[in-house]
Parts: structure tokens; sequence; C-alpha cells
């Protein structure tokens, strides 16, 4: 139990997931191991194993639970979360099976699901040779999988009373564009680069979406598992919401999620056609190229301003963290790839 | 020069930088290593920020100067600026470009102390 964690906290970690456990299977429920996963910036994701008693049942979990302050304003709650993900799982999505039902671990909201094997660091996934062969097969799979999270049913799966939608009278960009306007205020830092993309954002909108769908909201290189043979799971369902779908395609193209490998436009691991097309036959819908190109710059600035967000995690005492600190200044990178896309579409 | 003694600044913070890389990175578990290397960067960034802090002043204050932002100190200038952004005073080509350019000075001097390998990707 290698974890910075004090003993204490863990304990009444361990206490309450094996009162939850046992009330839910009616046996008597036994942590054997309980680990706070590396990663994670918004919610912690830890490694549980129980062994349920009488008998030999073992189950590896892991539980995600809420950490201190909001990452920004579109998280959801970590029972939406579950919601989402088991609406997932029953359409065939490959998602980690959610056991139970959402939990309070620790006075914390949380929620347990399958322990799903493999990689989801982004760096390693887009440069290791081991990950050679998935990552020929990753564009495929990403593609099949984000076209079956777009045809789930929201209405029908009951979600559409737990998600975030955009009412009728805006489009899903002038709600983003909103919702960063608002998330930039609570930072109350002066940006002129974030406020010329965005005054450029709200100027240059295209058409509104055709259709409005449920969205993943953070689908990446990162967020999914990958073992040896691909995509083992879709992670990271805590910005779900009902939108327009072009933005799940359009935001692995974001240059931070090429993890340095800048010359494979979508995600690190595939250029920006074959993924695009990937989708559009697994989808079976047309992608507007010039949609795309406008999302991925509405893109840079949703995690410029998503990452000082964070660093305001850190510096508000809320969840002080040398990680989220150095996001601070992480967003001067998005600030530069959005102007350079701006530029780009002023010469075309 | 300050009155202190050596170590200067700079200098505690590029010994604490290699404490971290070259000791504590080296002997800790996974997380704990990957912590260090961020520990590691965030003091690289606080070096190369004190060392241009001067020369980044006058640079912005000059370039505020250009788009008519004359009074006040930087940061209330900078404000200013944004709150014009917003509400529609850069929206013409001519005030859009010379803004434009502002910032792009100003981003590539942030990654300049943030990151400078990024420019040269």
């Amino acid at each position: 139990m290698a974890e910075r964690s004090n003993p204490e906290a863990l304990d009444v970690v361990r206490n309450d997931v094996e009162r939850f456990l046992s009330e839910q299977t009616g046996k008597e429920a036994r942590v054997t191991d309980a680990r706070l996963l590396a990663g994670g910036a918004s919610q912690e994701s830890w490694s549980v194993d129980v062994v349920l008693e009488p008998g030999e049942e073992r189950l590896a979990l892991v539980m995600r639970r809420d950490m201190g302050g909001v990452l920004t304003f579109a998280t959801l709650p970590r029972a939406t979360e579950f919601a989402v993900i088991a609406a997932a799982h029953a359409a065939g999505v490959p998602v980690p099976r959610p056991y139970f039902e959402p939990a309070t671990i620790g006075g914390k909201p949380a929620f347990f699901m399958q322990r799903v094997e493999g990689e989801a660091v982004g760096r390693r996934l887009v440069t290791d040779p081991t990950f050679a062969d998935a990552r020929a097969k990753l564009p495929e799979q990403m593609a099949q999988a984000l076209a079956q999270i777009h045809r789930i049913d929201v209405h029908a799966a009951g979600l559409d009373a737990l998600l975030p939608a955009a009412d009728a009278a805006q489009s899903a960009i002038q709600v983003e564009i909103e919702r960063l306007y608002r998330e930039l205020d609570s930072v109350d830092e002066a940006h002129p680069a974030l406020e010329l993309a965005l005054r450029w954002l709200a100027r240059n909108e295209p058409s509104p979406e055709t259709e409005r769908t449920l969205v993943h909201g953070d689908f990446r290189i990162g967020n999914i598992l990958v073992g040896a043979t691909g995509l083992n799971a879709i992670l990271d369902w805590e910005f779900a919401r009902v939108g327009d779908p072009m933005e799940d395609v359009a935001w692995p193209c974001v240059r931070a999620w090429r993890f340095g490998n800048d010359a494979l436009e979508a995600g690190g691991i595939t250029d920006r056609e074959t993924w695009l097309r990937a989708y559009e036959r697994a989808s079976g819908r047309s992608v507007d190229r010039g949609r795309i190109a406008y999302l991925e710059i509405l893109g840079n600035v949703r995690w410029a301003v998503g990452a000082l967000m964070q660093a305001r995690r850190h510096l508000s005492g809320v969840e002080p963290s040398i990680e989220l600190a150095s996001l601070g200044r992480l967003s001067a990178e998005m600030e530069h790839e959005a102007l350079r896309l701006i530029s780009e579409r002023g010469k075309g | 020069m300050s009155l202190h003694d050596r170590p200067t600044v700079t200098e505690i913070l590029a010994a604490v930088r290699g404490y971290l890389n070259d000791e504590v990175a080296k002997t800790s578990d996974r997380r704990a290593r990957f912590r260090a290397l961020i520990a590691a960067n965030v003091l690289g960034i606080a070096e190369r920020e004190l060392l241009s802090a001067d020369e980044d002043a006058r640079f912005e204050d000059e370039r505020l100067r250009t788009l008519g932002y004359v009074e006040g100190a930087a940061a209330e200038r900078r404000r200013r600026l944004c709150a014009d952004i917003r509400s529609g005073k850069f929206d013409s080509p001519e005030r859009f470009v010379a803004g434009f350019a502002y910032a792009s000075e100003m981003v590539a001097r942030k990654l300049a102390v943030s990151n400078p390998r990024y420019l040269k990707r």
C-alpha cells in the first residue's frame, strides 16, 4: 500500500468499502488490498481487491471517488457518471462493467466498476514499441466505439433527465463558449490570447449542429485502456453530455492529446484523414472537415481553460498537488496552438 | 547583487531541481518519481522566469503602450485589454491583427519560460 494517503484515511476507505460491499452482496466483504492509482486529476481512482465470505469469490474493482474542488463547471456527479457507464455497458460499448449502485465512501460520492487491464498513459501508448500492434488497430476500434456511443438512445436510457444539454434556442457551440467564459471569469486572470480566441470562435461559429447525441466529452488517448490487441475499455465519463457528436470526433485531434507525437494529428497514433474516415465508416455520418478544424480550436481553448481551472484547485488549497499546480503553466501551450490554428484559417 | 550570500535564489532552485531529478526521482516508486519530475520541471520554470523577469516586464509594457494602454500598472492594463477584446473593441480587422500580434508575442514569452522546447517542436 505504497500511498501518500495517511493511514487513517485509508482505514476510513477500507471500512466504508467493506460496509458498502457487505450490504450490496449480502456477504462479508473483506478488503485485501486498496491502492490509490497513479494519474487522475479530477477523480480519485482506487484499485480495490475484495474477498466475499463465506466462499472464495474475489472481486477486482476500481473505485472512482470525488476529490476536493470542482474540475470545471461541466463535471458530472459520480452517480450520474455511473448511470452513463451503465447505459454504455448495456449498449455494448467497451467500458468497465459497473457494479452495484452509487456509494458514499469516506464521506465522498463514489462508485465501483470492474478493473480492466491495460495501459492508459498517453506518452507510452504513442511511443512504446510494445503497443505498435495496438496502435495499428486503435483508430478503427476507437471509431467503432465512438459511433456506438453516439448511437445510444439517450431518452430510452433515461439519461436525458440526468445530463446537461443545450436548450433548443442555443447551439451546442454557443453553450460551450458561454461556459468557457464563465470558467475563465472564475479563474480571474487576464488572458488576452484566450479572449481573442473566444471572440474569434464566437464570430466564426459554423452552422448549428444537425443532431444531438450522447457525447463522451473527453474521448481521447489517455482516457482509454489499451492492451496488446488494442482498445480494452473507455474510461473517464465525467464530462458526458448531450451535444454535437462532432465534438468527440475533433477532441482527439487537439495537439495536447498527441502526447508529443505531433505529426500524427489524431491522438498521436494516426493521421487525421484516417481517423475521420474510420469514424465516417463506423457511424454512417459524413464529417465536415471545416467543422472539425473549428472544433479543434475550440478544444484547445477548452483545455487551456481546463488547465487553469485545475491549477486553481491547488492554489485555492482545496486539493494541494504539485501536479495540479504545474497545469497552470501548461495552458500557454494550448493558447499558442489556438492562435496558430486561427492564423492558419485566416490564410485559407 | 543581493545583500544575501550565495547560493543565489536561482542557484538554490537549480540545486533543488538537481536533487529532485538525480536523487528523489531515481530512488522512488512510480508515483513519487512522477511527482518529483513535475516538481523539478516547475523549479526550472521558476529559474527561467527569474532570469527573464525584467526583460519580460519591459517588453510587455512597451507592447501594451503600442496598443494604446499607457496608464496604470501592467496587470491592470492587461485586464482592460481583455475587457476591451470581449466587448468587441478588437473586432475590426486592423485591431484584431494588432491584438493578435500582442497575444502571440506574450504567449511566446510565456512558453520561453514554461516550456522552451515546445516552440522548437
